[in-house]
């Protein structure tokens, strides 16, 4: 059985997927964007999905994020079967145990910079006055503590993945998944979001999945898994 | 709280969409108030008119069966001198009984001399008249007053008729008109009265036969020493069902059957006009709310349209389906409260200008034009604001109930 041949085995697994197959009908053909994943998320991992436009890298991520099901296999959450969960609990689950970054950041337009990274705790019904503490706290983390009233129209493209970084976290969640973080950005800031990532990953073991086909990035990543026709590559 | 404060922020995004969408609100609202604060005031002008002007006061007691066969048996249905005493006794006991009154009708010809015509009398008691001429409507004692009798002895003989009996007959104030009618037993009579007053009844149908005459002069005319009916005003007229049931049973405990009509039920139009305006203002605010309804569906349809990416992100980092529809529930209720608010201001400020300048104008029904004032009813305005509402609240329900439900992978693909 594969496994992430990279991971610390003796760390405790976050997220399990086992003989992932996620299929797509499109008018009369099949379309096979993952064929047969099996793959563990352990505590701490910081792990880079590389692979070629097309390869299922998106595909694979949403499966692992809850955001997606996939057409046959299982998809363990903290040990809990993801797959026979209903929305309303997927959803919860989700909230709780990860976090989000989007190629495109995704952030509310209405909503200034410290209110965005506040917005998945005001979700939870935290109290507001707590949420923008602690937002306020991370955004210090990820340098942005001067740009706090600011709507995210206002920010470069760098500063704005920063704020998506610090929504992310504001959880806690026990991993965090980014599909392409750096792919909207130029190569020195998208350097940059990664270099973030990665002392977040070490002074706060946060775990980190993502994906990028961006060699420059993945040479300097150790914990890379290559996608290829919706397979796992080991080399 | 939060999302209160969201849904404000988005409203504002599209100004100029969110701002015809609140003035289409704004104008339904002023418009179904102007309308239904007209409606209110003929609603009240016309009870006025029924209570005070035609003199029904709010309740009228008779002999069990007057209405149906009093005009065949006339004697049978009045009250004797006693029998009345007890009767008028028991009703002016009764705590909420303002007035009680004894009324005769008459009927008979109005001759100048050369030319008769047929004249309906109502014989009422000046002294108890007076007063009830000034009984508050609706809580308003601007809309009340209308012609009385003199109360001074020697005045028995004075007479006050409908402006169109007066000029068709050629007779005005101060000259004399002999009338003929005849008694219970059906012996004919005649009396000559002096016209101390020409008036507009304020209905069509009873300007040009109404001849307002002393209670005594139409027992002598009539030779009875009763009357057939108790005109009663009421204190306090919201329970007047209760108060009629109470003064029945009170009656009849004292050995007499009555039967006791409310105003509308006796006022000729009454009930037909309040059937109509109602009909026409239902129609009204229906087609109202339909606007609103679509147009908010269509703002919100955008709305959601253009913001589905958004949508599959608040729904990826964590918002559940039903706070999603909650987020543009309170989207469009909002602006729903904000055009309703606006045009607040605005009813009042037609409503105090319309009573300012004195506008007036004539009503279908009546012969003399009334003011046109808004009565602006709060529970109304809450009535209309709450349909209104909620016809804003449900088509943002409509309209993103489904961008929910969808799967966030498909809503974060969207392409805008
Ligand atoms: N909703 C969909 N319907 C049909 N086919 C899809 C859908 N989403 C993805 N695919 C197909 O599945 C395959 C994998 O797509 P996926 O988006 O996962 O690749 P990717 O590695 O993320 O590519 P990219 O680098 O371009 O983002 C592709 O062939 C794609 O065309
Ligand atoms: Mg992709």
């Amino acid at each position: 059985m594969n496994t992430n041949v990279f991971s610390n085995t003796s760390a405790p697994v976050i997220i399990e997927l086992k003989n992932i197959v996620k299929t797509y009908y499109f008018i009369s053909h099949e379309i096979h964007a993952l064929q047969g994943i099996d793959l563990k998320i352990r505590v701490g991992d910081f792990i880079a999905i590389a692979g070629s436009s097309g390869s299922g890298k998106s595909t694979l991520l949403n499966i692992i994020s809850m955001l997606d099901t996939p057409t046959s296999g299982e998809v363990y959450c903290d040990g809990e079967d993801v797959c026979t969960m209903t929305d309303k609990v997927i959803t919860r689950f989700r909230s709780k145990k990860v976090g989000l970054i989007f190629q495109n950041y995704n952030l509310i337009p209405v909503l200034n910079v410290l209110e965005n990274v506040a917005f998945p705790l005001q979700i939870q019904s935290v109290k507001r006055s707590e949420c923008l503490r602690k937002a306020k706290d991370i955004l210090s983390q990820v340098g942005l503590s001067g740009h706090l009233e600011h709507r995210p129209a206002k920010l470069s493209g760098g500063q704005r993945q920063r704020v998506a970084i610090a929504r992310a976290l504001i959880t806690e969640p026990e991993v965090v998944i980014a599909d392409e973080p750096t792919a909207a950005l130029d190569s020195k800031t998208g350097m940059e979001i990664i270099d973030l990532m990665r002392s977040l990953n070490e002074s706060a073991r946060t775990t980190f999945i993502f994906s990028t086909h961006d060699p420059r990035i993945t040479s300097c990543v150790n914990n890379v898994l290559e996608l290829m026709d919706g397979k796992l590559q080991y080399n | 709280m939060e999302y209160l404060r969201l849904s404000l922020r988005n409203i504002f995004r599209h100004r100029t969409r969110s701002i015809a969408t609140i003035m289409v609100i704004f104008l339904g609202f002023t418009a179904i108030g102007v309308i239904g604060g007209m409606v209110n005031n003929i609603f009240s002008r016309l009870k006025a008119q029924a209570i005070i002007v035609e003199k029904l006061g709010h309740l009228t007691i008779s002999k069990e069966g007057f209405y149906l066969n009093g005009k065949m048996d006339p004697a049978k249905y009045i009250w004797g001198k006693d029998e009345l005493r007890e009767i008028i006794d028991v009703v002016r006991d009764d705590p909420d009984v303002e007035i009680a009154t004894p009324r005769l009708k008459l009927f008979g010809l109005a001759s100048n001399g050369k030319a008769s015509s047929i004249f309906i009398s109502e014989a009422i008691v000046p002294s108890d008249d007076e007063r009830l001429i000034k009984t508050p409507v609706d809580n308003r004692v601007d809309l009340t007053g209308t012609v009385t009798l003199p109360q001074q002895q020697g005045e028995e003989y004075s007479v006050a008729i409908g402006s169109e009996l007066s000029s068709m007959l050629g007779v005005g104030e101060g000259q004399f008109v002999t009338l003929l009618t005849t008694t219970v037993d059906g012996m004919a009579n005649a009396v000559d009265v002096n016209i101390v007053d020409v008036y507009n009844t304020g209905n069509p149908a009873t300007n040009d036969k109404f001849i307002l005459m002393n209670f005594g002069l139409a027992q002598q005319l009539y030779d009875a020493d009763g009357a057939e009916r108790i005109i009663v005003t009421l204190k306090n007229s919201d329970d007047i069902e209760k108060i009629r049931a109470r003064l029945i049973n009170n009656i009849a405990a004292s050995g007499h059957s009555v039967e006791v009509m409310t105003w509308n039920e006796l006022s000729l139009f009454y009930e037909k006009v309040y059937l109509m305006f109602s009909v026409i203002f239902g129609v009204l605010s229906m087609i109202v709310t339909i606007i609103i309804l679509l147009v908010t569906l269509n703002t919100m349809l955008m709305a959601v349209t253009e913001r589905s990416r958004e949508i599959g992100t608040m729904r990826a980092i964590g918002m559940q389906q039903g706070s999603v529809v909650r987020l543009f529930c309170i989207e469009g209720g909002m602006m729903a409260v904000i055009g309703c608010i606006l045009a607040l201001p605005l009813l009042y400020g037609i409503s105090g200008l319309l009573t300012v300048l004195k506008v007036t104008f004539i009503p279908p029904v009546a012969s003399a034009p009334i003011p046109i004032m808004l009565i602006l009813g709060p529970e109304k305005l809450v009535g209309m604001f709450a349909l209104f509402l909620t016809a804003a609240v449900f088509s943002s329900y409509l309209t993103s109930r489904n961008i929910a439900k969808k799967k966030i992978v498909d809503s974060l693909a969207h392409i805008n």
